[in-house]
């Protein structure tokens, strides 16, 4: 046994392990008791610690226990899961430091918990602590989106939990049956087969959003809060795209889906008018890239999808955060009502191009080094449809949210706006997010070195720089022919969420309808019945009846005479 | 309001297209003549060895993409902007609970 065994096994042994979501939970439940600044620098010191205590975790197995017979283990640190560990952290820094002048308990807690939890799914060794990180990032995450106050969010709030619900049901009763079919919980490349299978797959499409049952994103995100939506937009999706990695790489039918997911995103992308939702169609579109990576489960692709999904939260969220600068310095939200500000907020401006240029892969930028990989894959593959149809929603990328979004919010004609740059703790935020995309872009080797297998890819191959300079200036130049047709439409694009919004509310209310009418029909029915008998009873014995009559006392006493007779007769006869 | 030098600099920018979208024409005509120049050194698809390939495949995606989205758009996807705001009138899609217990009498 090697010494570095050895050293590992010690750690393994000694089972004392700083979690760094427990730590982070723990600390997040201190923040209510402290008031003003020192609570913000208590937050900021917190995130630190959170990035410092993830930053120097090796790889390695901690934290293992068991409870009534199934093994637990907390910590499950590799390459892969340390990858997504990291940037969850510095997401979480950043995220904080873009918030620090939110004054809401509940948001600070419930952030930093949402954060805690996904790390947590990151280092679960077992999928039932998976499980118990899944639902609590559910239920921290949708504080997010409450907070916001309004009445669309509150809906959109109770939506986004019912879908997360149904994700962990399946999930759960997957876990459950993998559990009965293997005897173990250890989550590694799923070795079940048929319902278990299938079931925790599902349960983690849900959450990574791959249509149909992509629109809670595109609903909810909207509606939460400014500073929530940062949280939002790095974390859920990018768990399940973990998830799937670690769990489903090489499962086909993914590739289709991803495709279909980057192209979706780019058709409803270049339909929406809000920017936050038109953002929330790019994050689906990206993701795409990484699902159809999984799919195709060589190791570049999944190199790729790790990559990606690094430069991704950290560029969608220099995107997320200028387009809350400009809602919380506008008020405004629509691209037909935004336009001409770029001069009031350049450095939020210049900013987002950073992070616009980088999801739209441009050399230099921190795209670039990770969709060219899963491009690259496809081609290493030979798949021409995939190679084509990611390029084409690579370009479709740009056009939504490297042009129409920045040309239609901050350029186009002067509409009136006179807003202030955004505040420093917001531009900080910002510019440390697009300083990672461009130091990433600049210097691929330091991402790449976190990647789960050794990268032996260049992005800056002639090839890939002429392909993709061409393919991005001249859908630029499509752009520009067709600016017209491009801006914002005071509507809405109809999603599959209108399933469940409009269809199924509609279906429910007829079923009711029916049963109501039918059950009406039937006590009528009884009813007539009961009043049919009554009716004829009344006839004889009512007041208006024969029996029902008072009779005077003369006919009485004949009567009676009558009967007595009759008995009398009765008794001398007999 | 007074503007920052940064925003002056975009301004003026700004107030120059034509010459900062001549400026992008001549690069990307460059940029073409350059793939002539120096191949791509991939051929794993039979498109990839040639130059200017990704040229015209940008701009038609472009147009795919604008035409299919819009048609869509038009076609299938488009609503008025309050068409889910029964949502907030709790009752709009159900009615009034209160007539509807009179409504079928």
């Amino acid at each position: 046994m090697s010494e570095i065994q050895v050293a590992a096994q010690a750690v393994t042994q000694s089972g004392f392990w700083w979690h760094p979501s427990f730590v982070l939970i723990l600390g997040a439940l201190v923040i209510p008791f402290l008031r003003g600044s020192i609570q913000q620098g208590y937050r900021v010191a917190l995130a630190l610690v959170f990035v410092f205590l993830v930053f120097q975790t090796q790889t390695g197995t901690y934290g293992q226990f068991q409870v009534a017979g199934l093994d637990l283990v907390t910590g499950r640190v590799d390459k892969l899961s340390l990858a997504f560990a990291y940037v969850f952290s510095l997401i979480t820094l950043i995220a904080t430091i873009y918030s620090l002048h939110v004054k809401d308990n509940i948001q600070h807690v419930t952030s930093l918990l949402y954060a805690a939890a996904a790390t947590g799914v990151a280092l679960a060794g077992d999928l039932l602590t998976l499980y118990v990180f899944w639902e609590m990032m559910m239920l921290a995450s949708v504080w997010l989106i409450w907070r916001n106050a309004t009445q669309a969010a509150y809906t959109a709030g109770y939506r986004y939990l019912m879908v997360h619900a149904v994700s962990g049901v399946m999930l759960l009763a997957g876990i459950v049956l993998f559990f009965s079919d293997t005897g173990s919980l250890v989550f590694d490349q799923m070795q079940a087969t048929g319902w278990a299978f299938y079931l925790i797959l599902f349960g983690i499409l849900i959450n990574a959003a791959v249509p149909p049952m992509h629109a809670w994103l595109s609903d909810a995100y909207p509606q939460s809060t400014i500073t929530g939506a940062i949280f939002l937009s790095a974390l859920t999706t990018k768990t399940a795209v973990y998830t799937l990695i670690r769990g489903f790489p090489g499962t086909d039918f993914l590739i289709l889906l991803g495709v279909i997911m980057a192209l979706w995103g780019v058709v409803y992308g270049i339909l929406a008018n809000d920017i936050r939702r038109l953002l929330a169609y790019s994050i689906i579109s990206q993701v795409g890239y990484m699902v159809a990576a999984v799919g195709m489960g060589t190791v570049i692709a999944l190199n790729g999808a790790t990559a990606h999904a690094f430069t991704h939260i950290l560029y969608k969220s220099v995107l997320f955060m200028a387009a809350g600068a400009v809602i919380s310095m506008t008020g405004k939200s629509k691209l037909t009502e935004l336009g001409g500000i770029y001069k009031y907020m350049p450095i939020t401006f210049l900013l987002y191009m950073v992070g616009a240029a980088s999801i739209s892969a441009f050399p230099l930028f921190s795209g670039f080094v990770s969709k060219t990989m899963i491009v690259e894959a496809a081609a290493v593959e030979g798949i021409a449809w995939v190679w084509l149809l990611l390029s084409m929603a690579s370009a479709g990328t740009f056009l939504y949210t490297g042009l129409r979004l920045p040309y239609y919010t901050f350029l186009r004609k002067d509409v009136g706006l006179r807003p202030k740059e955004a505040p420093w703790n917001m531009l900080l935020a910002m510019g440390i997010a697009a300083f990672f995309c461009i130091f990433i872009g600049i210097n691929p080797a330091w991402l790449y070195s976190f990647m789960p297998f050794p990268v032996e890819y260049n992005a800056y191959s002639a090839g890939h720089l002429f392909w993709e300079l061409q393919l991005l200036l001249f859908t630029g130049l499509g752009f520009f022919l067709m600016v017209k047709h491009l801006g914002g439409e005071r509507k809405l694009s109809a999603d599959t969420d209108w399933v469940y919004r409009k269809f199924a509310p509609k279906v429910v209310y007829r079923v009711a309808e029916w049963v109501r009418s039918t059950w009406r029909a039937i006590i009528g029915g009884l009813l007539g019945i009961t009043n049919g008998v009554w009716r004829s009873m009344s006839r004889t014995y009512g007041d208006e009846g024969v029996m029902g009559q008072t009779w005077g006392i003369g006919v009485t006493t004949i009567w009676v005479v009558l009967f007595m007779g009759l008995y009398g007769l009765y008794v001398v006869l007999f | 309001m007074k503007l920052s030098k940064l925003g002056r600099v975009l301004e003026w920018m700004h107030d120059h297209s034509k010459l900062m979208s001549g400026f992008m024409l001549v690069v990307m005509a460059l940029l073409v003549i350059a793939n002539f120049m120096f191949p791509a050194g991939y051929d794993r698809f039979f498109w990839e060895s040639w130059p200017g390939a990704g040229a015209v495949y940008g701009l038609f995606s472009c147009v795919v993409i604008v035409v299919v989205s819009k048609f869509l758009g038009y076609k299938f996807l488009y609503r008025p902007e309050n068409y889910y705001d029964n949502e907030n009138q709790p009752n709009a899609l159900t009615g009034d609970p209160a007539k509807r217990e009179t409504r079928d009498e």
